[in-house]
């Protein structure tokens, strides 16, 4: 990414970025699976 | 009736509070239905593309196209993906040395009134130390490789993860312990079955902002 940055190359930033957000977002959605799974209690309507 | 409540919240694409308790945290995307995030992401792009168009130089702001197609080449890119791995590695490895760190630290300082006071004026102070103003000591103390990055990710993450395990013990309710007591259970089975599973969702909470704040101090 800090390639990407000093060669202006902005588009293949800002798809980084984008990628890093997506990875992200996932990593947290993973470990609410995994909360969801391990106290299903919490969640039972 | 499940399924016609679920049709009714899908069309309405919102979630009623009362049928909440079953999609507590939402699917994969979250409260909102699938129709009304293709709807926000449809909109996001075309406004990217009319300011874009706007400024028109690719410095400021790069087109949604290129960079969509810029994003399909990352993805697929060696390079991109090494770096990824590592990245997720030692963000994970932070995360598991705040887990090492917090968790026992929490239940401690939230099972016994005295641990708390003692620790809790070190841990509020070190909490509020901005977290860049670490990198230079960090250096001075690892050197220049993979230390100081993990020692960053530990930092931001062990936090969270404390204050969370020590509501999570909090919240247990001392009915637990009692009827854990009655019914003769040792230390080690109470901490097993009872404040394990009653904390542990905190806990995991705690663990997802942990994992979120390692992920982007790292980036």
């Amino acid at each position: 990414m800090v390639t990407a940055q000093t060669m202006m190359e902005t588009d293949r930033l800002v798809a980084l970025i984008i990628m890093a957000a997506m990875i992200g977002f996932s990593i947290d959605r993973l470990l609410m699976l995994l909360n969801r799974k391990l106290a299903p209690w919490r969640f039972a309507s | 009736m499940e399924a016609s409540r679920g049709a009714v919240r899908r069309s309405a694409g919102v979630t009623p509070p009362q049928a909440r308790g079953k999609q507590a945290n939402g699917g994969f995307l979250g409260w909102v239905s699938r129709q009304q995030w293709i709807l926000s992401v449809g909109v996001i792009l075309i406004v990217w593309q009319l300011a874009a168009a706007h400024y028109d130089a690719e410095i400021i702001l790069p087109y949604p196209a290129a960079t969509l197609k810029a994003l399909a080449a990352a993805l697929v890119d060696p390079e991109t993906l090494i770096n990824l791995g590592i990245t997720l590695g030692r963000v994970l490895t932070g995360f598991a040395y705040a887990l090492i760190i917090g968790v026992p630290l929490g239940m401690a300082m939230g099972a016994s009134k005295k641990v708390r006071r003692v620790v809790s004026p070190i841990v509020d102070s070190v909490r509020q130390v901005p977290i860049m103003a670490w990198v230079p000591l960090t250096i001075v103390w690892f050197g220049l490789g993979d230390g100081p990055t993990l020692f960053l990710i530990t930092m931001v993450g062990v936090f969270p993860i404390l204050l969370s395990t020590i509501a999570g013990v909090d919240n247990i309710s001392p009915d637990f312990f009692h009827a854990a007591r009655s019914m003769g259970a040792s230390k080690g089975s109470i901490i097993k079955n009872v404040v394990i599973p009653a904390a542990g969702p905190d806990i995991l909470t705690g663990a997802r902002l942990a994992m979120s704040a390692g992920w982007m101090s790292v980036i």
